[in-house]
Formats: structure tokens, sequence, C-alpha cells
């Protein structure tokens, strides 16, 4: 897997400058997923997280006497997990691989460090989840307005 | 003197408000509240338009109600409407069978830019009953793909269930030439396919922003918002097209119920640039 | 002026003009006082005019009352126009029949009309213009208001009098007839004379006048017409600033004015009955008893009802605010844009005939005062 590549769809990678990429690769591992794997469970600790290089993922919750529902669905360069980024640094959602999936992992950790270490970094970092934050919650409020439904 | 001369140039005017006798030949469901009509005219004349154009739709002593055209522009002896089941006329449109007649007028209106996105990347984006209006669009590239450059769909339902055309968009996605995103915005259990809106799934599809035309059709907040976002993606406003609804009653400019500012969205529309609208877009109560 | 085209009768004469119309064959349609109003309806003769009467006009406020002298054409517009001739309140479109599961469709029948406008004025022959291109210059010609428009006879007048919520310098179009007239005239009371100045418009026109008994015009003639119409001129009871008016409205959509104007407007839509330019129309369906055959009518209807914007059931323009900001800047804003024209005439009737006063010169004043302001 080159960072390189998957530069071109992430937005996140996109900011970053080389010497930043290659700290990035080097806490890195892409990891292969079958359809239905899980990647991360509902309230396990957001130590890692991941860019989708191939493949889908949906966030999901489960409840009792029902199939887990997917909330939302996450494709190529999509980041996968935000609470990493946010104490208690522990996931809100399961993520479960939707078909066979590539995915590059991040140890979530070493990033964290990395950020209070590099304000500069920090701030583009924060830039991005911020701006994925506020996309997802500008598409959520749409979704909530139920547009398609009979009038 | 008097009197204008153009009107005199056109006094045998055909009756541009007495329907053409249509009857209904096949009948498809869609969803809980969608079907789709095939509809052949009693004289055998065919009903020539192009994707984005609508018809006014009598049904005998109910009313008549505006229409999009959701069938093929390259077979016009058949006209095919998709009607959602959302008032006193449409309610009565849905329950009509095959072999029940019904009036026709049209088609009428300005519909998509097809011509204008030869040699361009088309980004069709619906939402909901939206598709409808925009199945011809996909039809007449598909009859002349070689004109055109990348083509992507993307579809917005509100569950599963409530997805049009679903054979045909099996067959679509199993194309190399057309690049199909569907989403829902609420997940059952045996979807899975994406979940979200589909802005979600805009940075998907391969576009060139520089050489794109956009299609967007499905409701006005969902079209502000994707347009909104293809702006942010590069795409000029003026590359960006919409289809508006508003009342009709006479399709013709006549009756008034349709301005939407300055337009008249039966003859100026229902397709227009969004460049034009964006502003208006805005504004409550217009 | 041109001696040959004009002519001047006496009052005793003016009789004659109703002969020559009937005589040609032609149904004369004019001022006639019904339940305290001046309105137009079919004239016998000079005896149906509103003879000796005027009438006072405000916002909200109409009256008739006595003239000191006894002049045919001594009033205002009244709450009538011709539209309601050339644009019936309803209208037939078709009958359908349901014949063995098929439908047959057959156009109604067009009534065969050959009226004779008499007194309309200029601010209503510009409402003609206006609706000439809305019906017939559009892109598809409306067949009723084409055989009505076709052989109409229109036998204009220049305004002795301005009413008390006239504007029609404002908007350019009176109180002098310059034109969209077979014959115009002018009533002459001075003096002690009181006459009638015709001048002909068109070939129509000059036969009818050819008819006519009378003397030739002279000079004092036009000059007295010239005084008549200044005077007119000079008195108009509102005026309106135009300049740029298209531009003013579109970018003062969210002016708080319109919700001030809100707060008083009824919805009654009084003002676009009365108006001669408003076009609006829905259809209705009804089915005979029987069940075998159903009629389509068209209404006229207007922007001011709920129903008017409703898209699935639900209106568009939901608030009075929508309606009346609708209404308003159609009329004086983007009708310049579908029509290269202000749909306005400045007649006065929606200011007179508005219940609760509401004055659309008022209207524009007060946003133009404010230009800019945001609720």
């Amino acid at each position: 897997m080159n960072l390189q590549t998957l530069r071109e769809t992430s937005p996140l990678l996109a900011k970053l400058s080389n010497t930043e990429l290659e700290f990035f690769e080097s806490v890195s591992s892409v990891v292969g997923l079958k359809g239905g794997e899980v990647l991360f469970e509902e309230g396990g600790p957001a130590d890692t997280f991941y860019v989708v290089s191939e493949g889908r993922v949906g966030l999901e919750m489960t409840s009792p006497g029902k199939t887990p529902m997917v909330i939302q669905t996450l494709g190529p360069g999509d980041l996968v997990g935000l609470s990493w980024f946010f104490a208690p640094h522990r996931w809100n959602w399961r993520a479960r691989a939707l078909s066979d999936t590539t995915v590059v992992a991040f140890d979530a950790a070493q990033v964290r460090k990395r950020c209070r270490e590099n304000r500069d970094l920090a701030l583009e970092v924060l830039g991005v989840v911020s701006a994925e934050l506020a996309a997802r919650l500008h598409r959520t409020r749409i979704q909530l307005l139920d547009l398609y439904r009979a009038p | 003197m008097m009197f204008p001369p153009t009107a005199v140039a056109a006094r045998d005017v055909i009756e541009p408000m007495l329907p053409r006798p249509f009857r209904v030949s096949a009948r498809r469901v869609e969803t809980a509240d969608t079907v789709t009509l095939e509809m052949e005219p009693d004289d055998g004349q065919g009903l020539a338009f192009t994707p984005g154009q609508f018809t006014m739709i009598y049904v005998f002593g109910i009313g008549e109600v505006p229409l999009s055209i959701s069938g093929n522009p390259q077979d016009p002896s058949t006209l095919v409407h998709t009607v959602r089941s959302v008032g006193a006329v449409t309610r009565a449109i849905v329950g009509l069978e095959v072999g029940d007649p019904i009036g026709v007028r049209g088609p009428y209106g300005a519909g998509w830019p097809v011509g204008r996105a030869e040699g361009h990347d088309v980004v069709v984006v619906a939402g909901g009953i939206g598709l409808a209006p925009l199945r011809p669009v996909i039809y007449a590239m598909l009859a002349n793909r070689e004109r055109f450059g990348a083509v992507s769909l993307v579809y917005g339902s509100r569950t599963p269930a409530d997805l049009l055309f679903g054979d045909e968009l099996h067959i679509w996605r199993s194309r190399f030439d057309l690049e199909v995103e569907v989403t829902v915005d609420r997940s059952d259990e045996q979807w899975f396919g994406d979940v979200g809106m589909v802005t979600g799934l805009l940075p998907r599809i391969s576009f060139d922003p520089a050489n794109t035309v956009a299609m967007l059709c499905g409701p006005e907040i969902m079209m502000k918002v994707v347009a909104r976002e293809l702006e942010t993606r590069g795409l000029a406003p003026d590359d960006i097209h919409v289809s508006l609804e508003r009342n009709m009653k006479c399709a013709i400019a006549f009756c008034g119920h349709c301005q939407f500012g300055p337009d008249f969205l039966c003859r100026d529309g229902p397709v227009v640039p969004y460049s034009h609208v964006a502003q208006r877009l805005t504004v409550t109560g217009l | 002026m041109d001696g040959m085209g004009q002519k001047v009768l006496d009052r005793a004469e003016f009789g004659a003009l109703f002969d020559a119309l009937g005589g040609e064959g032609y149904t004369i349609i004019g001022p006639t006082v019904r339940d305290h109003a001046i309105v137009y309806g079919e004239l016998g003769g000079v005896e149906d005019l509103p003879i000796g009467w005027t009438d006072v006009q405000e916002a909200g406020e109409y009256r008739l009352q006595r003239r000191e002298d006894q002049a045919l054409f001594g009033y205002a517009v009244g709450q009538h126009s011709w539209k309601k001739l050339l644009f019936p309140p309803t209208t037939a479109l078709f009958e359908v029949k349901r014949n063995n599961g098929s439908l047959h469709f057959v156009p109604s029948e067009v009534a065969d009309t050959r009226y004779a406008f008499l007194g309309a004025r200029a601010c209503e022959l510009a409402a003609i213009g206006i609706q000439d291109r809305v019906f017939l210059g559009n892109g598809t010609v409306d067949r009723t208001y084409q055989a009505g428009r076709r052989d109409v006879l229109m036998v204009a007048l220049n305004c002795m009098v301005a009413g008390g919520t006239c504007f029609c310098v404002s908007m350019g179009t009176g109180p002098r007839c310059t034109s969209g007239y077979d014959l115009v005239l002018t009533e002459v009371i001075e003096d002690g004379r009181h006459e009638f100045v015709l001048e002909s418009g068109s070939e129509a026109g000059q036969r009818l006048l050819a008819l006519l008994p009378g003397r030739l015009a002279d000079d004092s003639d036009a000059a007295a017409v010239d005084r008549i119409v200044a005077e007119t001129a000079a008195s108009m009871g509102r005026s309106m600033d135009i300049e740029g008016i298209k531009e003013l409205l579109y970018e003062n959509l969210e002016h708080p004015r319109w919700e001030e104007v809100a707060s008083r407007c009824l919805s009654c839509t009084n003002c676009t009955l009365v108006c001669p330019t408003c076009f609006c129309s829905s259809t209705e369906d009804s089915v005979t008893l029987d069940g075998d055959s159903a009629q389509r009518s068209r209404r006229w209807d207007s922007c001011f009802t709920l129903d008017f914007s409703a898209l699935h059931g639900v209106p568009v323009r939901n608030t009075t605010k929508d309606r009346y900001r609708q209404w308003m800047t159609h009329k004086l804003a983007s009708w310049y844009d579908q029509f290269g024209s202000s749909g306005c005439v400045g007649c006065g009737r929606c200011i007179t005939w508005c219940p609760v006063g509401i004055d659309i010169t008022e209207e524009v004043a007060a946003i133009r005062a404010t230009h800019g302001a945001l609720r």
C-alpha cells in the first residue's frame, strides 16, 4: 500500500506534508477484511483509526432482537472513526466491512502524541476531523428532514 | 393596425387546452405508492419528447396534473409516466388499470441539456421520485454513449423499498460505461448497499469538474445541497441543472400558477440552470 | 392635427355615434350606473351613460356623486375593466364524453362577439395592450381572448377628470390616448358649449367618422383637448416613483414592509379581480349526473388564495406576506422580465377597491424609503 496513492482520495492524507506522510506511513498497516468482518466494536478503545482504500465499511449499533442497523456507510478515501481524536477515545459505533475491503490502519496513540509535539500538524488534523464532523452533521440533518417521504 | 399582427397569423392555432385520448397499455407497481404506466394514443400518433419534459394528464371528471415523462425518448410510440399518489388526481392515475382511457396534452417545457452535455462528463443525481424525470436522460445517453465522457448516476432513496426501477438499476450497475451509486436514508435487514445522503457518495464518482454537466432532480432542499457540494468540488453553477416543481394548471404560461420569480416554470423550466435560480431558492415563500 | 380624421359633435348629435355603431352590427359596451357604481355594461343609447354623475375615490372608498353639469364621461374608472369581456371570469374549455371506454374531447364553442368598447381610457388601452402580450404574444395563442379581441372596435376616451387613486401619469400610460384605438373622443364642456371632439386612429374609425354628423375640428378644438388632458394630468390623485423599480423590489424580497402590509391585507383577492392586467386562472371539472360526460372550464384565480401555489396540497406561499409580495413584485418587477413592461397601468382600482385601503403607491414608497432594510 502506497499512501501517496491514497492521498488522492483521502482529505486527511492530502493535508499532510511529505515528512508527516512518512511518519503516518511508519505508524500504519494495511488490513484486509472479508465482508462482514468487524473493524472495531461499539464501546471499545479507539486506539486505531482507518482510511478506506477499497470496499465499504458500515457504521452500526446493536439492538436486541434486530439485525444491527447500518446508519452510515463509508467508502474509498473516507476516514473510519473519529472518536480516536477525542477523549475518552472510545468507539460509539461498531464498524464492519460490508464487502471485501482494504483499509489502512493508523496507530491513534502515536498520531495523538505527534500532534501534541507538533502544533501545525495538530491544526491540520483537527481541521480535517472537524470538517468531516461538520459534513456528517450536515448530511445527518438533511436525512432527519426525511425529504423523500410522501408529501 | 388595431390587432397585434402575430395573433392574426396564428388564427387557426390548435386547441392548446384540449387533451388527446390515450389508453393505459401497461402498468407496473414500483413501490407502495408509485406505479409506472405505459400509455398509447388512440390515434396512433406518438408523442415525441425531449428528456425532462412533462405532459398534462387528464383523468375523466377528476382533473389534470403535470407529470414528467419517464420513458425512452428513442421510442415515442409509448408514453411512460412514473406516478406517485400524492393527491386526488395522482391517486386516480395510480389506480388506473390497463385499458383505461385518459387525456394527454403536451409535451411541455424545457428539458435536460443533453445536447450541451455531449463531450462532457455527466453527473446525474436523483432523489426519491426524482429519478423518474431523469430516466429519459440515462436512456438518451446510453443510446449514444460514445458522445459522452464519464457518466455517473447517484441515486438517494428513503428506504430500500422506495427504490424505483429496481431491475433497471441492476442492469445499469453491471455496465462498465456507467457508474451507479445508490444510497438510502434508512437501511433495512436486506439492504447491503450504502446508507447516507447522496452528497456522501460524490467523492466516489469520477468526473472532471472543469468539464462536467450535472443534472439534479429531487426535493428542492436536496438539489440545493447537492448543487452547493458540486460547486465546492469545482463545477460552475451554469453547468449544474435542476428540475423545479410548482403548481401548474395550463402548462402554456397563461394560468400564472407556476411562476417562480420571473419564470413560468411550465415554459422556462422545469429544468433550469442552478445559477439562474440559486438566489431565489434561498427565499422562503417565493 | 389632421382635420380629415377629426370631427366635433354637439351633445345633441352624440346619439348618432350609437346609431352608427349599432348600424355596423356592434354591441356597444360602456359605462353605466348599476348598484351605486359605474360599471361596464351593454348600452342601448346615450341615456344609459352615467349622465351628470361623478365618482369620489380614495383608498378603500368609492361613491357616486352628482356633478353640477350633465357630462357623459365626468368620472374615472370603476371596479369593472374590459378584461371581463375579453378574458371572461369563466370560460368553458371542452366537453369530454366517455363512450365504450373511450374518451372523446370536444372543444367548447367560442362566443361570436362583435363589441364596440365605448369610453376605454388611456390606462385601459394600455391594460389591453398588456393582456394582448399575455394571451397572444407569449408563445401560445388563447383562442377565447383572440376571438373576442379580434373584432373589438375601440372608441377610446381622453379623461376629463382624474380619480382620487389615479396615477397613469407615473406609469406613462395616460391620460391621453395615443394608440390602440379606432376612435378617440374628448368631452368638452366650457363657455356654454357641450361637445365631443372625435379623432380616428384607424381605417375603421375613419369609416365610422364619415357616418357621423357634426362639424370639422379646428385649432381651437385641438387646443381644448390639450387643455383638458393637461388639467387631468395635473390632478392625479396618486403618484408612484418607478425609477429602477424592478431592481428595488428584487433587492428587497426580505424587506420588513412585507410583514407590515400583510398585517393589514385580508388576502381577499379584490385587487387581482379589479386589476385590468391580472390574468391568472384555474381550471374546474364537473361531471354530469349520469357520469358519461364531463366539462372542464377556466375561471379567474388569484395569487392571494392559499391553494393557488399548492404543491401536492401544501401551499408554497403559505403566508399573506408571501402572497402580497408575489402579487406586487409580479406586477411591478417580474412583469418586465416576462412581457417587457410593467404590469401596472396606474388605474388605481386596486387602491380604491381594497377593503382596508392598502395603497400600492404607498407600499412602493415605503420600501424605497428604507431600501435594504431587513426583517
